[in-house]
């Protein structure tokens, strides 16, 4: 749990560390954490990643690519030319409760708009290097939207820097559906989606988008990756968005102190040559995992000999596999498999009763329960059980059945089998527990070994 | 006899409900979860943050359910000898503690967070570790590392108890502190008992490293592995 507070103490000691260039986890002043990264991990997105710096904070990131209309309501000419032919991207960033306290509640709720909104203004201009306008399917009525959603999972500092890392994993990660337009005259174009996932395309200009690097003013030097301590501290921190070329894409200057211009010249500089390189580290990662994947995807084909069809056997990309659906797990239920039973034996009955009625009928006696007729009997039944003293004979036969059941030498047997097998099984465990003889392990209980 | 966190079994044995630490008072036994949140108990010596200034008190957050009080009249003031805490003493609490404050006053050191449930009571809870750096071991699961302070606190007068500065703390001294720092943190990540003799074991493995390779996961995990072939 981050500490929201901070004594005068603490402050003073990572100020004097910072000038000292050891920060209080040993760090020097421009050193990262470790990042570790991964992508493809949510079957039902488009694209995915989860970020985490250090087993610290902790960001999951999933893109979802869906068809939409282009909205062009109340927008002036010019500007509806240019969004005419352009997709469009939604981003919303949400901090889980689960990460800090200080997230519980609504307290979230003013950061996760501030967040959105970096995100969002990164992302939806011509800095952010995607290209919208590929996007657009249809001029003026259809498009791709792209939603990025950001889930903060765990908090230790240096969220907006994770945000844009895993963004841009996770937008490395995703793969939008192809296009095929037909005219059909009229001026009427038509579209297909192809299911063929091999052939679907990243969106195009996921290498230029910027990542973001933090830097915070403390005393009269600066540092990035800041723990939640030494954000605490922070006088002024700054933002810089820098893509792989090295182009400052963006810059928010955020808390109450101040930042000489000397200094802001530098504080950039650094972040555009540490955006650089964390850029290029960060491709590899992703690079060197889809090569892992695609290696074990390759043997696994030649395993299978081409056995199975491998249209979506491929990791991770919408459509999910079949098997990805979530099957309900069910445990057994004595109440319902009563029901069941009693429907079951109830449905046997009506069958019987039609059939009878219906051969009486043919036999010319008009006196008898007539629903031959009705079209749509199965369901009458289902809702109205229909006459209240067939249904009371129905409940007694029920049970009569069920009793028969539970006193069938059968059951009687397998009761006893059952109880049999679990009786040797404890035996066996018992038997093994003893003979292995565990050594001490920290959990057990041990007399105090402290000795002072 | 079962305590907290065990129930009978069928066949009459006493099992545990929890997953925990196993404790035994004459014949009760109990489980302390592993997982929970810290419960205070007389004796226990924990660290604190002010989190708020009230009548008369302190509210103290010792990561337990709920905030500790810690009442004016419960502190030594100035002048050292224990008199009726007046309204004068009342109105500048905040020269005491203020929010935000950690509760022991002369910090010289960085604040560590680990599960309470690693902390084992034992005869002292301060320690000195070889390196030039002091200890407290808070039962509630914060750890105080800070610099080795030279005059011992008897001798200080009350004022300095409460003061917010610093002394000078020269490079070497702080490596040292962040690497205590870091190998109590691998030892949380790894869930190792955290008392002085791990510690100095951690502190021991960590120093064919750079105090800042400590952070990473597979350095983590070699320095708790040679802990834990130490402590067997």
């Amino acid at each position: 749990m981050p500490p929201t507070l901070i004594s005068p103490s603490e402050n003073d000691y990572i100020l004097r560390g910072v000038d000292a260039n050891i920060r209080a986890d040993g760090r020097g002043r421009l050193d990262y954490r470790q990042v570790i990264l991964e992508t493809g991990l949510i079957t039902q997105a488009s694209g995915s990643a989860r970020c985490r710096l250090g087993e610290g904070t902790d960001v999951l990131v999933g893109v979802k690519v869906e068809l939409g209309a282009i909205e062009l309501d109340g927008v002036e000419e010019d500007v509806a030319e240019i969004k005419a032919k352009r997709g469009r991207v939604i981003c919303n960033v949400e901090c889980s409760p689960i990460a800090s306290q200080q997230f519980a509640g609504r307290g979230a709720d003013d950061f996760n708009i501030e967040l959105t909104q970096m995100l969002d203004r990164v992302l939806n201009g011509p800095q952010s290097g995607l290209d919208l306008e590929k996007l657009c399917i249809i001029p003026g009525q259809q498009c791709w939207i792209v939603y990025i959603d950001a889930i903060v999972l765990d908090y230790a500092g240096n969220l907006l820097d994770t945000i844009f890392m895993t963004t841009r994993a996770a937008l490395y990660n995703t793969k939008v559906p192809k296009t095929i337009i037909q005219d059909i005259g009229d001026g009427e174009i038509v579209f297909d989606i192809s299911d063929d996932v091999e052939g679907w395309e990243r969106i195009e200009g996921w290498d230029k988008v910027p990542v973001a690097i933090t830097l915070n003013k403390i005393g009269s030097r600066h540092i990035v990756d800041a723990t939640p301590l030494e954000e605490l501290t922070t006088e002024a921190k700054l933002l810089v968005t820098v893509n792989k070329n090295g182009k400052v894409c963006g810059l928010q200057k955020s808390g109450g102190g101040s930042i000489d211009p000397s200094l802001l010249n530098e504080m950039v500089q650094t972040g555009r040559s540490l955006g650089q390189s964390l850029i290029k580290s960060l491709d590899e990662m992703v690079r060197r995992e889809e090569n892992d994947i695609n290696l074990k995807q390759s043997r696994r084909e030649r395993a299978d000999n081409g056995k199975n069809g491998s249209l979506y056997s491929k990791r991770h990309h919408s459509p999910p596999p079949m098997r990805a659906h979530h099957q309900p797990v069910m445990k057994f239920n004595a109440d319902m498999w009563m029901q069941d039973f009693k429907q079951n034996v109830m449905e046997k009955l009506f069958k019987e009763e039609r059939f009878k009625a219906f051969q009486k009928k043919r036999r010319g006696l008009e006196n008898v329960m007539d629903v031959s007729d009705d079209e749509d009997w199965q369901e009458q039944q289902k809702i109205t059980p229909v006459i209240a003293s067939s249904q009371y004979l129905i409940q007694s036969v029920v049970q009569n059945e069920w009793e028969n059941y539970q006193s069938s030498p059968f059951s009687q047997y397998q009761l006893w089998l059952q109880e049999q097998q679990l009786l040797y099984a404890a035996q066996q465990y018992q038997q093994t527990v003893i003979t292995k003889n565990l050594p001490p392990e920290w959990f057990q209980y041990r007399e105090s070994t402290n000795n002072e | 006899m079962r305590g907290h966190g065990t129930y009978n079994t069928e066949s009459g044995k006493c099992a545990a409900s929890v997953a925990g630490v196993v404790e035994r008072v004459n014949k009760l036994i109990s489980v302390r979860s592993l997982h929970a949140r810290y419960n205070g108990e007389v004796g226990d010596l924990v660290i604190g943050r002010i989190t708020e200034v009230s009548h008369r008190r302190w509210k103290v957050d010792i990561n337990s359910r709920q905030d500790a009080v810690l009442l004016l009249s419960a502190i030594n003031l100035p002048g050292g000898i224990q008199r009726r805490k007046t309204d004068a003493d009342e109105l500048q609490m905040r020269k005491f503690f203020s929010e935000g404050d950690l509760l022991v006053a002369e910090v010289q050191g960085h604040f560590q967070d680990v599960p309470q449930a690693l902390v084992q009571r034992c005869k002292t809870h301060f320690h000195t570790l070889p390196y030039g750096v002091d200890l407290a071991l808070g039962l509630n699961g914060y750890i105080w590392v800070s610099k080795q302070t030279t005059q011992s606190s008897k001798d200080q007068d009350s004022d300095a108890i409460y003061s917010n500065d610093n002394e000078e703390i020269d490079q070497e001294r702080r490596e040292a502190i962040a690497r205590v720092c870091n190998s109590i943190n691998a030892l949380s990540r790894h869930f190792l008992h955290i008392n002085d003799t791990t510690i100095k074991l951690a502190y021991e493995a960590s120093l064919h490293f750079p105090v800042k390779d400590l952070l990473k996961l597979d350095v983590m995990e070699a320095i708790t592995s040679e802990v834990k072939a130490g402590i067997r």
